[in-house]
C-alpha cells in the first residue's frame, strides 16, 4: 500500500511517496494526494522509497502531473530508483510529461 | 730529408718501381707521393703517364705502410673473403687500407667498394664516415654511432643482418569439399650489403637491400594434399604458380567435378493457353494486347499438352574423391481437374470438355482442368439477369445498366459495358468501351490492396508494442502481476501517449476499411476486426490480457496479411478495352486501353498500364509503370499519373497542368511537353527527359 507524507513550505510542496505506485494506489493518488496539491505552485514528488510500479500507477502519475501542469504548477519527479527510471524511459515518460519534470533524476543518473 | 726522385711510368706502380731502381732502395725505405695518376687511354692513345715523387726516408723515421702495393691489396681481399666464409654472410668485414686506387687523388678520402670500406690517409685531411641506418659499425671493436675520423690503421667492421621472412601458407578444403584452396604469403630474403661510395672526404654509409623471393617447396603442399586426402582434380600447374608467386593470394589447387543437375518432370502445353503468356512482350516489359480477341479454348478430344518425365543428373566428385549427388529430380504430379483425362501412361493430357484450359503449376504439382465456358449470345440485361459463373464467360452483346457479371475465370465482352459491374478472377477483355462502370480483374481486389497497405503498418507497430512490453517485464521494478487484474488496457493508454501516438488512428482506419468490405470479405476478417476493436479501440476494457494475447493477435494479422498479399496468379491477368469513360478499373495485373483512351476514369494496376490514346482527367496508378499517348486536358479537370518509386512514366505528349508522381516526388507540367520519361535516379531525385 502506498503511503505518503506532504511537507508544505509556502507555495512549495514536497510529497514523499513510500510503497508501490500501482493499481492499489488509485484512491490515495486521486482522492488524497491530488487535492492537497492544488494550492502549490512548485511540487516535488520524491520517489526514493518507491520500488515498484505498474501501468495503472504510471497512468495515475501521468494524469496527476498533467493536471498540475495545466494549472500552471511546476512539477519535478526526483530521486527515482534506477530500475523505476528504466521503466519510465521505456514508456517514454520524459517525452510525454516533459524532460524538465525528470531533470533531477537525469542529473542524478548521469552523475 | 733523403734523396728524392721524380719518376714517370705507365702506371703509378711502374713509376715507383723505376724510382726504387734508381735509388736502389726497398719500398719500405721510401715515402711516395703521387703527383699524377696515370690514365690508360684508349688502345694506348691519349694515355698519360703516372708521376710520383719518391724520397728516401731518414734512418730514424717510422716505418710506414706504403699505399698502392698490390700484394697488400690481394692479401686483404683474401682475408676479407675468409672472414666472410667464417662468419657466414651476416658480417662484412672491412678494414681501412689501400685498394686499387680510383683515378683521382684519394688522399684523405674514404670510399666503399664491394662491401668494404677503404681510406687513404693524408697529412692535411682526415677521412670521416657516419654509420647509416640499419647497420652496426665497429671501429677497432668499439661500436660507433656518430661520425668518426678514420685512418688506415683502424679496423672497421660493419654488421649487417639479412632479414628472412619464411613463406606462410595454409591449405584448406571448402565446406563442400569441392575445392582445395591454398592461401599463401610468399617468403622473402632481404639481402643487405654496403652500398658502393666513390671516394670523398666524408661519406655516409648506406645499406643496399636486395629482395630475393624464397620459393615454397611444392613437396610440402603435395604432402599436405595427401594428408587431407585430396586425390581428385589436382591442378599441378596452379600449385607451381602458387609456390612461385611473389604476391600473397589464394589459389584453388584442386577442384572437384560438380554434379550435372538433372531436370524435373514438367508439363509442355501444345500452345499457350494463358492470355498474357500467349502474347509478345516488348523490350520495355509491356505486352501488346491488340491481338487479344478470344479466350484460348479447346474442344473435347483435343490434346492440351505433354507431361515429360524427369531426367536424372550425373553425380560429381569431391577433391577427396567422394561422390556428389545432383539434386533429386521428381516427376510432375498432375492432379486431374474437371474436363481433362490423362492418356498414354499419363504422358498426354486430353480435354474432355470444351472451354479454357486452366493450368496451375506450383513446384512439382500441377492442377489442370478445363474451365467450362458460358456463352451468352446477346446482351446481359434485366431479361438475362446478373451472371455468376465458376468458369469463363463470353458475352456476345453488351452488359447493360445496373447489371453484374461475375466469373471465377476470364470474361470476354464483345460489345460495351454500360453502368455495370464486372468482376473476374482472371482477365477481362472488352472489345469495345467501358462506360461509367466498375471492372475488377484478379482475385485480390482494390479493397485487399488498401487493407494490406494499412495492415502492414499495423503489424509493424503491434510487433514494436510487444517488444516494448517485453522490455518492461524484464525490469524488476515493473509489476507484471497487475496485468492479471487490469489487462493491457492501462499500458496501451500510456503507449498511445508516448511511442505509439499514431497507432490509435491507424487502427481506426483499418477497422473502418474492414467494416466497409464486410459483405465481400471472409468470416475471418470480421472476427479479426472484432478483436481489433475490443483490443485497441476501447482501451478501458481492452480484451488483451497479456503479451501472449497480443502475440496471438499479431499471428492472426500476419496470416490474414499473407492471404491477401499472396495473390500470385494475379500478375497473369489483364484488363483490355478500347475506351474507358467515367469508370473505375482495377487489375491485379495489367490494364491496356487500345482505342481512343480514357476519360475521367480511375485506373489502378499492380502491373503496367498502357493507354495508346489519351488520358483526359482522372487518376492512373500502376505499380510497374505507365505508358500513355497523350495526357491532360486543355484546362479543366486535373489528370494525375502515379507510380511507386521503382516505376517509370512515359508520356508521348503531356499537356499543361498534367501531374505526374514517382514515389513521393511530384511534378506538374507548366507547358506542353513531348517524349516524357520520368523516373527516380539513384539519389531519389525525379528525372524527366
Amino acid at each position: 500500500m502506498l503511503k505518503y507524507d506532504i511537507v508544505h513550505r509556502g507555495s512549495k510542496s514536497a510529497v514523499f511517496l513510500d510503497g508501490d505506485m500501482d493499481i492499489d494506489a488509485t484512491e490515495i493518488m486521486q482522492e488524497d494526494i491530488a487535492p492537497k496539491l492544488l494550492d502549490s505552485t512548485e511540487i516535488e514528488l520524491d520517489f526514493r522509497n518507491v520500488s515498484f510500479v505498474d501501468s495503472t500507477g504510471i497512468g495515475l502519475l501521468i494524469s496527476l502531473v498533467k493536471d498540475l501542469r495545466e494549472r500552471g504548477s511546476k512539477v519535478a519527479i526526483t530521486r527515482l530508483k534506477p530500475d523505476v527510471m528504466q521503466v519510465f524511459c521505456i514508456l517514454q515518460l520524459p517525452e510525454i510529461l516533459g524532460y524538465d519534470v525528470f531533470e533531477d533524476s537525469v542529473k542524478a543518473q548521469n552523475a | 730529408m733523403g734523396k728524392t726522385v721524380v719518376s714517370k711510368g705507365k702506371t703509378v706502380k711502374e713509376a715507383v718501381n723505376i724510382a726504387l731502381d734508381l735509388l736502389s732502395v726497398q719500398q719500405n725505405d721510401v715515402d711516395i707521393e703521387i703527383i699524377k695518376n696515370g690514365t690508360k687511354g684508349i688502345f694506348g692513345l691519349g694515355a698519360k703517364p703516372a708521376v710520383v715523387r719518391v724520397t728516401v726516408k731518414e734512418r730514424e723515421s717510422r716505418v710506414k705502410e706504403n699505399p698502392l702495393d698490390a700484394p697488400t691489396l690481394e692479401s686483404l681481399a683474401e682475408e676479407a673473403l675468409n672472414a666472410e666464409i667464417n662468419d657466414g654472410n651476416t658480417n662484412d668485414l672491412a678494414a681501412t687500407d689501400e685498394s686499387a686506387p680510383p683515378e683521382d687523388d684519394v688522399s684523405g678520402k674514404v670510399w666503399v667498394r664491394d662491401g668494404y670500406i677503404f681510406c687513404k690517409d693524408a697529412p692535411d685531411r682526415y677521412p670521416m664516415v657516419t654509420p647509416g641506418k640499419g647497420m652496426k659499425l665497429y671501429m677497432n671493436g668499439v661500436p660507433v654511432e656518430q661520425t668518426v675520423v678514420i685512418s688506415e690503421n683502424d679496423v672497421l667492421k660493419v654488421e649487417l643482418q639479412d632479414e628472412v621472412q619464411e613463406p606462410d601458407w595454409e591449405l584448406k578444403l571448402s565446406d563442400d569439399k569441392m575445392e582445395a584452396i591454398l592461401k599463401i604469403t610468399p617468403g622473402i630474403r632481404i639481402h643487405k650489403r654496403l652500398k658502393d661510395k666513390s671516394p670523398d672526404y666524408y661519406i655516409q654509409l648506406e645499406v643496399e637491400q636486395k629482395k630475393i623471393p624464397i620459393i615454397l617447396q611444392t613437396r610440402l603442399i603435395m604432402d599436405k594434399l595427401k594428408e587431407l586426402g585430396v586425390v581428385h582434380g589436382i591442378n599441378y600447374a596452379e600449385i607451381a604458380r602458387a609456390c612461385t608467386s611473389e604476391e600473397a593470394g589464394s589459389f584453388v589447387i584442386a577442384r572437384g567435378t560438380p554434379p550435372v543437375p538433372g531436370k524435373h518432370g514438367y508439363f509442355m502445353p501444345v500452345r499457350e493457353f494463358d492470355i498474357k503468356k500467349g502474347l509478345k512482350e516488348r523490350p520495355d516489359g509491356t505486352v501488346d494486347y491488340r491481338e487479344v480477341q478470344e479466350i484460348p479454348s479447346v474442344e473435347p478430344g483435343q490434346v492440351i499438352g505433354m507431361i515429360h518425365p524427369p531426367v536424372p543428373g550425373i553425380p560429381g566428385r569431391t577433391v577427396t574423391d567422394e561422390p556428389v549427388f545432383p539434386p533429386e529430380v521428381r516427376p510432375l504430379a498432375v492432379k486431374e481437374g474437371r474436363g481433362i483425362v490423362l492418356v498414354e501412361n499419363g504422358t498426354k493430357i486430353l480435354a474432355t470438355e470444351s472451354g479454357h484450359p486452366n493450368i496451375k503449376i506450383k513446384g512439382q504439382s500441377a492442377i489442370i482442368s478445363v474451365a467450362p465456358k458460358l456463352v451468352i449470345g446477346k446482351d446481359v440485361d434485366l431479361k438475362t439477369g446478373n451472371v455468376h459463373y465458376v468458369g469463363d464467360v463470353e458475352i456476345v452483346g453488351n452488359v447493360q445498366d445496373g447489371m453484374l457479371v461475375e466469373a471465377q475465370g476470364h470474361i470476354l465482352i464483345r460489345q460495351n459495358v454500360h453502368t455495370a459491374k464486372v468482376l473476374a478472377g482472371s482477365s477481362v477483355i472488352v472489345l469495345n468501351n467501358i462506360i461509367a462502370s466498375e471492372i475488377t480483374a484478379g482475385k485480390s481486389t482494390l479493397l485487399h490492396a488498401e487493407i494490406s497497405r494499412i495492415l502492414r503498418r499495423v503489424i509493424e507497430q503491434m510487433k514494436q508494442m510487444a517488444l516494448a512490453i517485453h522490455q518492461l517485464t524484464s525490469v524488476s521494478a515493473f509489476k507484471v502481476a497487475s496485468f492479471t487484474r487490469t489487462g493491457l488496457g492501462p499500458l496501451l493508454k500510456i503507449l498511445y501517449d508516448g511511442k505509439f501516438k499514431s497507432f490509435h488512428s491507424l487502427i481506426a482506419e483499418l477497422i473502418n476499411k474492414i467494416k466497409s468490405g464486410t459483405d465481400v470479405l471472409e468470416e475471418d476478417w470480421v472476427k479479426f476486426n472484432e478483436q481489433l476493436i475490443r483490443g485497441f479501440l476501447t482501451v478501458h476494457s481492452s480484451h488483451l490480457q497479456s503479451v501472449d494475447d497480443l502475440n496471438r493477435l499479431i499471428d492472426t494479422a500476419e496470416q490474414l496479411y499473407n492471404s491477401i498479399r499472396d495473390a500470385e496468379d494475379d500478375d497473369e491477368c489483364v484488363i483490355k478495352a478500347r475506351f474507358a469513360h467515367n469508370s473505375r478499373i482495377y487489375s491485379g495485373g495489367d490494364i491496356s486501353l487500345t482505342g481512343p483512351g480514357s476519360y475521367h476514369s480511375k485506373l489502378i494496376a499492380k502491373g503496367f498500364i498502357e493507354v495508346d490514346g489519351f488520358v483526359r482527367g482522372g487518376e492512373i496508378y500502376a505499380v510497374k509503370g505507365v505508358k500513355v499517348g497523350e495526357a491532360g486536358t486543355k484546362g479543366g479537370i486535373s489528370t494525375k499519373i502515379t507510380v511507386p518509386k521503382e516505376g517509370t512514366i512515359r508520356i508521348h505528349k503531356a499537356l499543361e497542368d498534367t501531374v505526374i508522381q514517382v514515389g513521393t516526388k511530384m511534378h506538374k507540367f507548366t507547358m506542353e511537353t513531348f517524349h516524357v520519361h520520368a523516373r527516380l535516379n539513384d539519389n531519389g531525385e525525379l528525372m524527366i527527359s
